[in-house]
């Protein structure tokens, strides 16, 4: 058993907490800011999701990996946030009447580990992302930016692993129709 | 035309490949740690006032109000005529203000 391993299957402990929030904290917020698209709302989510890790550590039967388990609470934990955010912005009695759709949105996240010759092509990436269904965005994300493989997605997801191949080549071709038609409006 | 708009695409597609990951701000486990110690100080008063602030439980305690009014004043309202009667006819009985001045008057009597 290697060392990952039994770290992966110990019970947890109040006592440990530090060490997880230590271990996990890079992982827990670029996941977040993955989703979120926003820096200071990931640093909440992350403060969020490590309250519901203490919380929720006692309870902790290792039936998941804690890292699968911290996974699902920052996916689930940002994916909430984001739809608070919406509603709020979106506000207003009439617009919530009439559904506008809404505004055209602009490139405006600038995630800070992309290279500085393609940060604005991210940005236009970013922006299609948050298009995208939350399924195939979860497992669009944690492949690219979290680096996981589609057995440790389907995981996560709680799927199965050709669900998640399915998940990636549907996120990959909704991008292309998305990024087209932002293309369309706006390349000169 | 398409050519230009699919090699933008493509490049688009691949700009977040090789991304690093981004780490939050220092001090993330002391921000957390007061986070927790401020929700255990909380009091009772205001874990009450967080549940009843919810539209639904502020909606139900409405409605629980309301029909508690509702029975209360339907009950006043129900007594029945031979109710009345009885209830007038005790207050007389055991009225002491009457039977002071009966004693009073029966002790005390007018030259």
């Amino acid at each position: 058993m290697n060392q990952q391993a039994i770290i992966e299957t110990k019970q947890y402990g109040e006592d440990d907490f530090a060490g997880i929030v230590s271990d996990r904290q890079q992982m827990v917020y670029n996941t977040a800011l993955g989703i979120v698209q926003n820096e200071e709302d990931a640093e909440d989510v992350t403060q969020e999701v490590f309250l519901k890790v203490y919380e929720g550590l006692k309870r902790f039967r290792n039936e998941s990996s804690l890292s699968t388990w911290i996974y699902r609470i920052t996916i689930t934990t940002a994916l909430d946030f984001e739809k608070q955010k919406k509603r709020q912005k979106r506000g207003g009695l009439m617009q919530r009447v009439f559904g506008y759709a809404e505004a055209d949105e602009k490139p405006d996240f600038f995630h800070p580990g992309v290279a500085l010759d393609k940060k604005e092509d991210a940005s236009v990436l970013f922006m299609a992302m948050k298009k995208l269904p939350e399924k195939q965005r979860t497992a669009f994300l944690l492949h690219k930016m979290e680096g996981l493989t589609n057995n440790e997605i389907a995981t996560i997801m709680e799927t199965t692993l050709l669900a998640v191949e399915s998940l990636q080549v549907r996120a990959k071709n909704n991008l292309r129709n998305h990024l087209q038609d932002y293309y369309k409006k706006h390349f000169n | 035309m398409s050519d230009i708009f699919n090699d933008k695409i493509d490049t688009t597609l691949k700009s977040i490949d090789g991304i690093t990951k981004a780490s939050p701000k220092p001090f993330l486990l002391t921000r957390v740690n007061a986070a927790l110690n401020n929700t255990a100080t909380e009091s009772v008063w205001s874990q009450i006032a967080f549940y009843l602030k919810k539209p639904l439980v502020a909606g139900f305690a409405i409605f629980i109000l309301v029909l508690v009014n509702i029975i209360v004043i339907k009950s006043i309202n129900g007594d029945t005529e031979a109710d009345n009667i009885a209830k007038s006819v005790t207050s007389q009985k055991y009225d002491f203000a009457i039977n002071v001045s009966v004693l009073y008057d029966i002790e005390n009597p007018e030259p």
